[in-house]
């Protein structure tokens, strides 16, 4: 028998089968950097405008901070349970199995809503703003009705039935497709940012002249206009920096720089799960929310802040709408430019609701193994590896939210983003505790790291908690972020209590089979 | 008849004293292994000082002060499949210059642990009338056959067929296909079809043959593990993961020669399942024992309708 010594620092290991698992740390961070959808920056900076004196930078880096102490909390739970299904199988099985379904069910409900959603802002707010860019520049009415088209309901619905499609055929044909998939674009997402970037800093030092270039397409002193207008209306000039406003505001960036934890529904198909899951959560947030950050500091600079404070609130005199991809596009004056500048917006637009796709179809396939959901949910395609009725059926009902959206106004004044936070803020606090609770299967883990004599999960989880907690609650009562805050607020419960019948009408179920669910949770005493 | 099967343990004390407790958990009254039962890693501990050791345990460094946190120490190593031996920094240095003092370390502490392990076992199970089957497999020393047949109460089915209730017979076979590690019973597939031929000339009836063959059939979809390079990394493609079938063509044809009632199967950790080859049934319950988590499968038979229901379990 041949050995080797030492193959880790410090252990020695001996020639036997089984020392492998998969591969992707940067699938995992690109898997983030989808799910972020830095694309929704246009809405962000729409809203900045309901909070006085607030500062977007700053706003970004307490909502990457607050992202970054979760997303490493997240990271170690994944760790502790390398297997596909998010936070459903961790906290089943640490906290309780009826709390882990209730928050995986909520989560999972309401990214298949974003599956939907997402599909159609794909067309609204990212192909259409890049088609009315491209048909101002090129003086194409042609463009700018197609531009109109993509707003109306056979457009939205189309194109996010299409986008969708295209998606689910992806994942279906394997995990590895899909990720390579994600990977092209998301490297031509990171080099689209650049070139935005750029673009962005020589308006903003005066190189290039945004306010020249929307006069030259919206007639002479349209710039000014809009200012006024603005000033007239008491939106502009911007009101003196504010730190209780930035905090509020802090969870327009937050609700999407925190949606990179997403990733640990599919723990089981990465390999070194540990260090996948820690850099890719964190990378995907510190990169997109250092994004957040220059983007908005450079759309100050180079439209200006009375400018962007006005067009929000007023229009613009444009066939257009007053959506920042558009300002950025006549910074840049050049079709060229705004083709490289639209290609992040438009990508991200397409891919976030693959990541939708994936969480929902990894935790379902999760439930589908322990019993808590029909079997076919579970079943895994044996060419291509993947949980194709899982997949097709989140696909389905995405498609029905999407049709929803694109034909009735019911989705309207709907927020899902409460339903997702619950995760947030339960497994923020359950961080803090899991230490101390579980004491042995933390001691016993490779993420018994401690800071100080203190674990640091659980400093991370208080980090985690003060500020996503507060995220939370404002979530929950802010009418800014959410039109109607009592359909959203009622949404997100109704899908607890329809989460929590779903998982003891299965209990019963299957007892009923023969099967008791409690034995897939409990663990066998030692002793 | 309920049988609980688990199998690739390597060595978790967890594991181990959940599988000594699976038959009451479970209501089982043949609970088996199916090989594997040896762990891969040896955890040194360096004593630096008087009640003073340093050792590095799931890549953490850990640091020990005192005798009490040493024996936690010890435990969570041994729960996670590992084994620990105590040396200080000069005869460590001695084990990292020599392979050969390395290898003769595994063994003397892999058998230590099998002999603690069928002690254990015939102190629980000892009066239960609970059935109790283990045997070696491909990444497990010759030297455990010899441990195991030393049980009071744990019967080895490998290279066997043994007689159950009720007239169900359970052949087991522990050797494997060649792996790249090159383990202990890897054999050629010819060898393996041979052996395979050998012990089930002596089923008396297939019907009601339970096949205990550690590696799973070829292409069964219980056999899907990452393909890998020279150097045993394993392969990405521009698919990403090059995932491929590596499971045994003699364990195939057998199933599909013999068509037993049930193939319970292991060895790839990662290809948990229960799937149907050409009508029979095949399973294997995956492992996840450095978690200490006990992946395993409740067999439900009938003496007069055969094979009722498999289920997964994880406990």
């Amino acid at each position: 028998m041949a050995t080797q010594a030492p193959a880790v620092a410090g252990v020695f290991t001996r020639a036997s089968s089984g020392l492998v698992r998969q591969v992707a740390t940067r699938d995992v961070m690109f898997y983030g950097v989808q799910q972020i959808a830095l694309s929704y920056i246009v809405f962000i900076v729409i809203a900045w405008g309901s909070y006085p004196g607030a500062s977007m930078p700053l706003a970004g880096l307490i909502a990457t901070t607050a992202g970054v102490a979760m997303g490493i909390c997240y990271a170690m739970f994944a760790t502790l349970y390398p297997r596909s299904g998010g936070e459903y199988v961790y906290l089943s099985r640490t906290l309780a199995p009826v709390i882990g379904f209730m928050v995986s069910f909520s989560f999972a409900l309401w990214e298949s809503f974003y599956t939907g959603i997402n599909g159609a802002f794909l067309s609204l707010y990212s192909i259409s703003p890049f088609l009315a860019a491209m048909g101002l520049q090129l003086n194409s009415q042609g463009l700018l009705n197609a531009s109109t088209w993509f707003t109306s309901g056979w457009g939205i619905f189309l194109t996010g039935t299409i986008c969708i499609a295209i998606l689910a055929y992806l994942q279906y044909r394997g995990a590895g497709v899909y990720f390579r998939w994600q990977r092209w674009a998301s490297y031509v997402v990171l080099g689209s940012i650049v070139v935005t970037v750029l673009v962005l800093f020589l308006a903003w030092t005066g190189a290039l002249s945004f306010q020249h270039n929307f006069d030259a397409l919206a007639g002479s002193g349209a710039y000014n206009k809009v200012v006024a207008q603005g000033v007239k209306a008491g939106v502009a000039p911007a009101a003196p920096f504010d730190f209780s406003q930035t905090l509020k505001f802090m969870i327009w960036p937050a609700f999407s720089i925190w949606f990179a934890v997403a990733s640990t529904s599919f723990s089981g198909e990465v390999k070194n799960v540990q260090r996948s899951q820690l850099i890719g959560i964190t990378g995907a947030m510190l990169l997109m929310g250092l994004s957040f950050i220059v983007l908005t500091a450079l759309f100050q600079g180079a439209f200006g802040s009375s400018f962007i404070l006005s067009a929000s609130a007023k229009g613009i005199p444009l066939n257009a709408p007053a959506y920042t991809p558009l300002f950025t596009a006549i910074a840049g004056g050049n079709p060229l430019l705004t083709i490289l500048m639209s290609l992040w917006v438009l990508l991200i637009a397409v891919f976030v609701s693959g990541t939708t796709i994936i969480y929902a179809s990894r935790a379902s396939l999760a439930w589908a193994l322990d019993g808590v959901a029909p079997d076919w949910l579970g079943r895994v395609n044996e060419k291509f590896h993947s949980p194709h009725w899982a997949i097709l059926l989140w696909s389905v009902v995405g498609v029905i939210f999407l049709s929803l959206f694109a034909f009735t106004t019911v989705l309207g004044p709907i927020s899902g983003f409460l339903g997702l936070a619950i995760s947030f803020i339960v497994v923020s606090i359950w961080a803090i505790f899991f230490p101390f609770v579980r004491r042995e299967q933390f001691e016993n883990s490779p993420i018994a790291w401690r800071v100080g004599g203190f674990p640091l999960m659980s400093l991370l989880g208080i980090v985690a908690t003060i500020l996503v907690g507060y995220g939370f609650y404002r979530l929950a009562i802010d009418s800014s972020f959410t039109p109607n805050l009592g359909f959203a607020d009622g949404g997100a419960a109704v899908g607890l209590v329809f989460a929590f019948i779903w998982f003891y009408a299965f209990k019963a179920y299957r007892r009923r089979q023969g099967v008791d669910i409690d034995r897939r949770y409990a663990q066998i005493p030692i002793e | 008849m309920r049988i609980y099967f688990c199998s690739d343990i390597h060595a978790s004390r967890k594991c181990w004293k959940k599988f000594l407790n699976s038959w009451k958990f479970y209501e089982a009254d043949h609970i088996i292994v199916g090989g594997d039962i040896t762990g891969k890693f040896v955890v040194p501990i360096i004593k630096t000082a008087p009640n003073t050791y340093t050792a590095t345990f799931l890549g953490v460094e850990r640091k020990i002060d005192s005798e009490e946190a040493l024996e936690v120490l010890k435990t969570r190593i041994a729960d996670a499949g590992q084994y620990w031996f105590i040396t200080d920094p000069e005869e460590y240095a001695t084990y990292e210059a020599d392979q050969g003092k390395v290898d003769k370390l595994f063994r003397k502490l892999v058998v230590d642990r099998a002999e603690e392990w069928m002690a254990e076992a015939d102190q629980k199970l000892k009066g239960t009338g609970v059935r109790c089957f283990v045997s070696g497999a491909n990444d497990d020393f010759f030297e455990i056959d010899s441990v195991i047949a030393k049980s009071e109460v744990i019967e080895d089915p490998n290279g066997k067929v043994i007689e159950l209730a009720g007239g169900f017979e359970l052949l087991g076979m522990g050797y494997g296909n060649p792996t790249p590690w090159a383990c202990p019973r890897d054999i050629p597939e010819a060898q393996l079809a041979e052996r395979i031929d050998k012990v089930a000339a002596n089923v008396r009836n297939m019907d009601r043959a339970i096949f205990s063959l550690h590696v799973p059939p070829l292409g069964s979809g219980l056999d899907v593990a990452p393909k890998l390079d020279d150097y045993l990394r394993p392969r990405v493609g521009g698919a990403g993961l090059e995932m491929i079938p590596v499971g045994s063509t003699a364990t195939r044809d057998a199933v599909l020669k013999y068509r037993p009632l049930i193939g319970l199967h292991g060895h790839i950790h990662e290809s948990r399942g229960i799937r149907k080859l050409d009508g029979v049934t095949i399973t294997n319950p995956g492992s996840e024992y450095g978690e200490g988590v006990l992946d395993g499968l409740l067999v439900d038979i009938d003496p007069n309708s055969g094979l009722r229901r498999v289920e997964l379990v994880m406990g």
